[in-house]
Order: structure tokens, then C-alpha cells, then sequence
């Protein structure tokens, strides 16, 4: 059985309550979902909410799951969606503190975040472009998805994936300054 | 001077081009110095991104996670609508309810279809009647009236009718207001979580005994059981199987006084 007919076959069964099949389906998706997150919203704490909200609208919806798209792909279009929800409540409730967690604290989390954080700058860079653009780029460039499968995951059609993508790229390396070489050139309209 | 497609040759360094496309954008970025430049940014910005590090969860917030989104997405307890019942039952009990409770349980020998007895609410007549109770399995029990009780009409069989219950039906009405507003927020409170509402039943006897039998699922029949005994209230809750609706021994030590 192939990965994309294991995580259907995962998929059918979480639909009818399997809680082993959810549990599964997460353990394969956590760390791809955690890293799309951590891209979109750049701070630990907003990205590991943003995972576990996504694994929950995956059990609420998973009986509405068609099958159409692979699971993945609908994985990313819940975590990216997740994503710019959290973006556009933060927007309007910037003076908002960060919400609260009354577990224990992790340990080691500072010695991960050292270990294999993004690079501030770059992670700088991606939080200063907008929402859209940085949705496209990170999905494209980080996640290494076909436009098709982006066209899919946003809601565009393919053009607008593109023009994001290359849009967003510029951006960055407008916001790298040195690290990448600036562009000196005559700028074409969207599609 | 050509006029720069930049999404072209952003097209170009990303990959997505074949045949007559890819070629001319290879020839522009091989002639052109603003076209080489969007290559390389476009190829540059792209190859940070890929070969960056991959953020990755600990293994705390791994478990962690785990144990929010199981937790939050388990079933429902199956006996959700008994809980709820029990909680308010106390709530009730505390709350100084008036409710009383049959002594013997010779009040529920006739509501449950057992023997014909004339009920005279004494514990030794409780006692007795309780042993018959024990082996008492008629099925259709739960809906019967002894015949003493079935015959009493009381000022309660209006409230009774009001609910839509069994009419004609003896009501508890041996009792305070204050207490008949108590057994009525009881009976509301069975209402709101019985299975079946048309099969709640109540009944009482001429002595004051009284109880409210209603089932709560496919297999199971609850009761409340109400009585005065020597001027005091008692009150118990009891269960009993659809298929088999033996109410086990009621006694004065199975109850627990009521504050009027």
C-alpha cells in the first residue's frame, strides 16, 4: 500500500471514530504540519497551537473528507488555513497577549529552538511579507508542492499561486538585503 | 531593448518551463543582465528556503500534543444522561427537597404490578411487601397501579394531566405546596432526561407514599421514590432492569432523610 492509500485508508477509518486511525494519521502529518506553521506564524507557542487546532479540525471534518485530493493535500490546506486565521485574529487583536499554557514547561524547548530553528533572518524576512504571499512561497519552496497542489491547498487558480510565489521571493530578497543580490528591474503586472 | 518577462524567467529559474518557452528564457537571461538578475534572485531566495533547517517539535510538545487533541476528541460518556440525573438528584437532595420516600416499598409493589395489598405505609407492612418485591418480575410493571391507589384522586391529578402523564393517574399529593413544588421540579428534571417520555409514571397510595418511575434507556428503569414515615421525609433512588423490574428491598436504611 502506497502512503497516499494508507493515509485514505487512515482517513475513512478516523471518519468512523477510529481514534487508533487518528492517532496514526497525526504521527504522520505532526511534524510536516508543525513546520508549515512555524513558517507561517514564526513564534513557537502560536505554531503549536496552530498544530494541534489543525488536527482537530481534521477529526471534525474528516467524514467530510471526498477522498478527491490526497490527504496531505487537504492537510495543508487545513494547516494553512488554521494558519491565516490565527494571522488575521492577531491583526485585529495586536495588543492581545499571547495565549496561555498551563502545562509544565518543556525542558529542552530552548536548547531545540537553538538547534534547528530557522534562521532568524530568513524567518524575519517570511513574517514581514503578507500572508498570501508567504503562504504561497513557504508551501512552494519550503514545503516543495506543485503549483497544481498549491492551486489546490489556497483556493487559486495556478496564475495567482505563481504570481505569489515569484512576488514573494522578490520581497524576500528585498528584506535579505546582501545575502541575496538585489534586483535592479522593470517590474510586470500580475496575472 | 526587449521588454523584461520576468515571470517568465521567474517561470525559468523555478523549473516550470519546457520546449520553445524554456528556451527563449534561457536566451533572454543569457543576454539580458535585468533578466539574469531575476534568475538568480528567483533561484537564490528559492534555494534558502529549501535547504533551510525544518522546525521540529520536541518530543514533550510531541506527547503533549497527543494528549490535548485525544482527550478533546473522545467520545461521550455512553451514560451521560444518567450522570446528569445524578448530579441534580443531589443538587435536589441538599436543596432541601421535600421529598419522602417509601418505607417497605409497598407504594412500589403497586406501581410495579406486584400483590394486591391494602397499603397501610407501617414498616412491618413495608418489610413484608419487600420481600415479595424481590421476586416480582412482571414486566409490564413499571405502568401498573395497585387498585387501592389507582382508585385516588387528588388535587394533584390536574398537575398530573399538565405534564401529559399517564391521566387519571393518582398524584403524591399528600404533601406541602412547597413540597408539591419540589416533586415537580423532580418530575421536570426526569422529563428533561428520560428516554422515553410517555412512560414516566407516577403514583401514590392513600398513606402518602409516593414515586416517580420513568426508563431511562432500553434496559434500564429508574425511580425515585418518595415517603413520610412517622412525620419525617425520606427519599431513595432506585433501579431496576427493563426485562426483569424487581425493585430490590426498600427498607428506611436504604433512604436518606429529607430537609423539609
Amino acid at each position: 500500500m502506497t502512503a497516499p492509500d494508507r493515509d485514505r485508508d487512515l482517513m475513512a477509518r478516523a471518519a468512523d471514530g477510529d481514534r487508533a486511525a487518528f492517532t496514526e494519521l497525526m504521527e504522520r502529518h505532526e511534524d510536516m504540519v508543525f513546520a508549515v506553521a512555524m513558517r507561517m506564524l514564526r513564534e513557537r507557542e502560536l505554531a503549536y497551537d496552530a498544530t494541534q487546532e489543525t488536527f482537530l479540525r481534521l477529526f471534525r471534518k474528516a467524514d467530510r473528507y471526498s477522498g478527491e485530493s490526497s490527504v496531505s493535500t487537504w492537510l495543508y490546506r487545513v494547516a494553512t488555513n488554521t494558519c491565516l486565521d490565527m494571522l488575521r485574529k492577531m491583526k485585529r487583536r495586536r495588543a492581545d497577549p499571547l495565549p496561555e499554557h498551563h502545562d509544565a514547561p518543556d525542558p529542552s524547548a530552548g536548547e531545540h529552538f537553538d538547534a534547528v530553528e530557522v534562521r532568524p533572518d530568513l524567518q524575519a524576512a517570511l513574517a514581514a511579507i503578507p500572508n498570501d504571499f508567504r503562504a504561497a512561497v513557504v508551501l512552494s519552496d519550503v514545503e516543495g508542492l506543485a503549483i497544481a497542489e498549491i492551486s489546490e491547498i489556497l483556493g487559486v487558480p495556478g496564475g495567482t499561486v505563481k504570481s505569489r510565489v515569484f512576488r514573494g521571493r522578490r520581497m524576500l530578497a528585498e528584506r535579505l538585503g546582501n545575502l541575496v543580490d538585489q534586483p535592479q528591474r522593470q517590474r510586470t503586472d500580475d496575472a | 531593448m526587449h521588454e523584461h518577462d520576468l515571470d517568465l524567467i521567474a517561470e525559468y529559474a523555478s523549473g516550470l518551463l519546457s520546449g520553445e518557452h524554456e528556451a527563449r528564457a534561457a536566451d533572454l537571461a543569457a543576454r539580458c543582465t535585468v533578466c539574469a538578475e531575476e534568475m538568480g534572485v528567483q533561484r537564490q531566495v528559492r534555494t534558502l528556503l529549501s535547504s533551510s533547517a525544518r522546525p521540529e517539535m520536541t518530543t514533550f510538545e510531541r506527547s503533549r500534543l497527543h494528549r490535548i487533541v485525544l482527550e478533546a476528541v473522545a467520545p461521550a460518556p455512553a451514560t451521560a444522561t444518567m450522570s446528569r440525573w445524578d448530579r441534580r438528584w443531589l443538587s435536589l437532595a441538599g436543596a432541601a427537597a421535600a421529598l419522602v420516600v417509601i418505607v417497605g416499598g409497598a407504594g412500589v409493589v403497586g406501581m410495579l404490578g406486584g400483590a394486591d395489598e391494602a397499603l397501610d405505609g407501617s414498616s412491618t407492612a413495608g418489610a413484608r411487601v419487600a420481600a415479595d418485591l424481590a421476586t416480582d418480575t412482571t414486566t409490564a410493571a413499571a405502568t401498573e397501579m395497585a387498585p387501592a391507589a389507582a382508585q385516588e384522586e387528588s388535587a394533584g391529578a390536574s398537575t398530573l394531566e399538565s405534564y401529559g402523564m399517564g391521566g387519571g393517574l393518582p398524584w403524591f399529593a399528600d404533601l406541602a405546596d412547597t413540597d408539591r413544588d419540589v416533586f415537580r421540579t423532580v418530575v421536570d428534571e426526569m422529563r428533561a432526561v428520560a428516554a422515553d417520555q410517555a412512560a414516566i409514571v407516577t403514583a401514590e397510595d392513600a398513606a402518602g407514599f409516593g414515586a416517580v418511575c420513568f426508563p431511562v434507556d432500553a434496559d434500564a428503569v429508574y425511580a425515585v421514590i418518595l415517603a413520610r414515615i412517622d412525620g419525617a421525609a425520606y427519599e431513595t433512588f432506585l433501579t431496576g432492569d427493563r426485562a426483569d423490574p424487581t425493585v430490590v428491598t426498600v427498607t428506611t436504611e436504604g433512604c436518606r432523610p429529607v430537609d423539609p
